[in-house]
């Protein structure tokens, strides 16, 4: 058992998780899927997953259980990829991919869902002010402050290198792993990956030269200082 | 000659843009420029009472637009200052009536023989805003120092930052010196810090305000009163004059008279 959970792989891709399973008995491994998955929970919390089963062939039913099993763990199973033409039909039939969507083709490039550790965002250098809104797939990254009345949406994370005084939304395709960063937050509302907090008080990082970075915890946004 | 179109905006109503306008007008025709004045606010006008001209309003913007008139019958020179015109909004007509284009012509028609001319726009974002704005060459937002009125007044200069406008200059009119001094009402730079533009005015509450709008006579006219002088200096620092802002008396105790007497 010990071996079997090492030998699940687990990488990011543009589109989600891809966890590659190992061979071996289906119920063993189901139960090292759960054991993994528990061991690291937050990481794995609302991640769109793709599962890899080489040449396993799956039933139906053992699909739609794995399906399940990754629901109650508030993860998205989309795609069941594997060389076996059963296991495909299968998952065909409770449409599920069988393939990775294309990578960042022009049509698919609305949906790509950016996780915050990727390298792309969107630069503005100036005061998002009372009425301007700002919605972006990617993250958002602010040179200045968002001022009361202006709405900044990312479906990744927002950095705001000044004062946050408006309403922030990042993660919004509900995206749990985003954070919000700031150099210091006012009366404000903000959410990530759909849970939602107001500041009513000013709050900065107790060491005033760092940023301030918000993130989910336990389903709750937390502040957390970085030191410089 | 071309002369500079200036717009006074602020989008909440009642801060004093029409106040802000006349008496910058005022001011300018004091320093001996040839300024025309244009009401934005058509419905609604009021800058004719205000310089106590609404007895000689015979045509109005939209008569000049509509080609009823030419441009020259419609402006209505001051009693007081030979070089100091208004163009009066129609009372009877609304915003629509105007477009922006239309204010371009005119202006652009009133730069080659006047200094500066000063568009009074309406309160709001709407069809009155966009008119006013179109032909600025440079934007001036009225604030009260009040959370309302510092709101509405960053919304409209996002509004003039996404017309590429260039970067408006800030008047904060009705400042209580008295208050502010007691940490009642929003300072210079607590208005500063959200509106992050240039300051160009700083006006002090003065009840002289009122009586002078009352009898048609604008406050700048009197270089005595508190508001006039400010005022004065606003016309000074369009000019490009370098005035330093002390039209609000700061907090002293004794210690500080003193010292400040020594220097």
């Amino acid at each position: 058992m010990e071996k079997l959970i090492n030998q699940i792989i687990v990488k990011g891709t543009n589109e989600g998780l891809m966890m590659i399973l190992p061979e071996g008995d289906w119920e063993e491994v189901r139960s090292a899927i759960v054991e993994r998955i528990n061991s690291q929970s937050a990481f794995f919390k609302g991640a769109d997953a793709f599962i890899d089963v080489a040449s396993r062939n799956m039933r139906a039913t053992e699909v739609a259980d794995l399906r399940d099993l990754l629901g109650s763990f508030e993860m998205r199973m989309k795609g069941l990829l594997s060389f076996s033409e059963i296991t495909q039909k299968n998952a065909r039939a409770l449409g599920l991919d069988t393939s990775l969507p294309l990578k960042r083709g022009k049509r698919e490039r609305k949906l790509v869902i950016l996780s915050p550790n990727e390298d792309s965002a969107f630069l503005i250098q100036k005061n998002i002010r009372s009425g301007i809104r700002i919605e972006k797939d990617e993250s958002i990254v602010i040179i200045g402050d968002v001022n009361p009345g202006a709405e900044i949406i990312s479906g990744g994370s927002v950095f705001v290198w000044g004062k946050i005084k408006g309403k922030i939304t990042a993660g919004a395709n509900g995206n749990e792993q985003a954070i919000v960063g700031a150099l210091s937050i006012e009366d404000s509302q903000i959410s990530i990956g759909g849970i939602m907090r107001i500041f009513s008080k000013k709050i900065r990082n107790s060491n005033f030269t760092a940023p301030l970075i918000l993130k989910i915890q336990d389903g709750d946004i937390v502040a957390e200082n970085i030191k410089s | 000659m071309t002369g500079k179109t200036i717009t006074i905006t602020s989008g909440k109503g009642g801060v004093g843009k029409t106040t802000v306008t006349v008496n910058l007008a005022v001011g300018l025709g004091l320093r001996g420029k040839k300024v025309v004045c244009i009401d934005g606010d058509i419905g609604l006008r009021n800058m004719d009472v205000i310089l106590g001209l609404e007895n000689r309003i015979v045509y109005d913007i939209v008569d000049v637009v509509e080609g009823r008139c030419r441009l020259k019958q419609a402006m209505i020179r001051d009693k007081r200052l030979p070089d100091l015109f208004l163009v009066p909004a129609s009372q009877t007509r609304d915003k629509n009536s105007v477009t922006p284009e239309d204010m371009i012509r005119l202006c652009d028609e009133i730069k080659t023989e006047y200094d500066y001319i000063l568009i009074d726009s309406p309160a709001g974002i709407e069809q009155g805003f966009k008119n006013a704005i179109a032909p600025a060459d440079q934007i001036i937002v009225v604030t009260n120092p009040e959370v309302s009125a510092v709101r509405d007044a960053d919304r409209i200069i996002g509004l003039i930052e996404a017309e590429e406008k260039g970067p408006a200059s800030l008047i904060i009119n009705r400042m209580n010196s008295a208050m502010v001094n007691r940490g009642d009402m929003l300072t210079q730079d607590d208005v500063n810090e959200l509106l992050a533009i240039d300051l160009i005015g700083l006006i002090p509450e003065d009840e002289n305000v009122i009586v002078s709008t009352n009898k048609g006579t604008p406050i700048a006219f009197e270089g005595k009163t508190k508001a006039g002088r400010a005022f004065q200096n606003l016309a000074a620092r369009v000019e490009g004059e370098a005035i330093p802002f002390n039209e609000i008396e700061e907090k002293m105790n004794f210690l500080d008279k003193v010292r400040k007497l020594f220097g």
